[in-house]
């Protein structure tokens, strides 16, 4: 993936400078780790136009959690003997 | 040592007049096996409920929702309770009768009544206000969904999600309403109630139960809007 880029990135610069190949211009380097930029997440999805956000879905999950946490305290909550002192 | 308290009871039935119980013959005969026996049970008694306690007390710690005031008084009362245990065992040991012991040694369950309510009230606290905390964590992000909702347009989608937005304000009203006043009622039971607060933890358990059912169908209702919202 990263060379697709680089070698776009090349074309590009060589387009721009009226060449169709050669030297004229270094090509502008791209760090291995860096992913190609993307665009921030829209706030409204194209296709409904309607978006919660991640917002909603950490609060889902912390009750998803919440809730199962509470599950399992509630089968704890079961009351034992005491038991008496011998006499 | 379940074979040792055996063997030991074993011995004191044998030292003592065959029909004739304990309680009947009074503290006219003590003998020192009787006692010990006692003492023994008092801190095998005593060292289990601080077990207990340590495991309640580390239940609290890792459930963040507890709110401050009912984790405050949780842990009083768990400080309260090691404390007075030690006093009564103390107690127990320092008797010189087989009464005096076994009068002291009954304090061990009825002041305190660990298992019977201690425990339940414990767990039923942390259930209900970690439970109520679910349930915020959802209202607060009705807003958003609804918000989503009303920019679908009109159509089967927007229908789903509106009957789902609906249901989940809905299960999560019902469940702050379960989970509700649990920990107040249940950390207001005391020892001296028994065997009357037993009904009350009946209810809070109940409350808890239908809490958790609906803070379920919640989640569900909010797993079904993201998919459909995203």
């Amino acid at each position: 993936m990263t060379r697709v880029v680089a070698a776009a990135a090349l074309a590009l610069a060589l387009a721009a400078c009226g060449h169709s190949g050669g030297s004229a211009r270094p090509a502008p380097t791209t760090p291995a780790t860096t992913a190609p930029a993307t665009t921030p997440a829209p706030a409204t999805s194209p296709a409904s136009g309607a978006h919660v956000g991640a917002d909603f879905t950490t609060a889902v999950n912390d009750a998803s959690a919440a809730r199962s946490q509470s599950s399992g305290d509630l089968g704890a909550a079961t009351a034992a003997g005491e038991g008496t002192p011998p006499s | 040592m379940r074979l040792r308290t055996a063997l030991t009871l074993a011995a004191t039935v044998a030292l003592v007049t065959p029909g004739a119980s304990f309680a009947a013959r009074g503290t006219r005969e003590c003998a020192q096996v009787r006692l010990d026996a006692i003492k023994r049970w008092s801190t095998l008694a005593v060292t289990r409920r601080h077990a207990t306690i340590a495991v309640l007390s580390g239940r609290i710690a890792v459930r963040p929702h507890v709110t401050p005031a009912h984790r405050n008084t949780l842990v009083g009362r768990f400080g309260s309770d090691g404390s007075g245990l030690d006093g009564v065992n103390q107690s127990v040991q320092a008797a010189t009768t087989c009464a005096a012991a076994h009068a002291e040694a009954t304090h061990v369950v009825t002041d305190f009544r660990v298992y019977l309510l201690l425990v339940p009230q414990t767990h039923l606290t942390v259930a209900a206000d970690t439970g109520a905390y679910g349930a915020s964590r959802l209202a607060a992000a009705e807003p958003k969904a609804a918000a989503a909702i009303a920019l679908l347009p009109a159509g089967e989608k927007r229908t789903a999600a509106q009957a789902a937005y609906d249901d989940l304000v809905a299960q999560v009203r019902a469940a702050q309403s379960d989970f509700g006043g649990v920990g107040d009622t249940v950390l207001a039971l005391a020892p001296a109630q028994y065997p009357g607060f037993t009904t009350s933890l009946d209810s809070a358990r109940a409350h808890v139960g239908a809490g958790v059912a609906a803070l379920g169908k919640a989640v569900a209702d909010a797993e079904r809007l993201a998919t459909l919202l995203r």
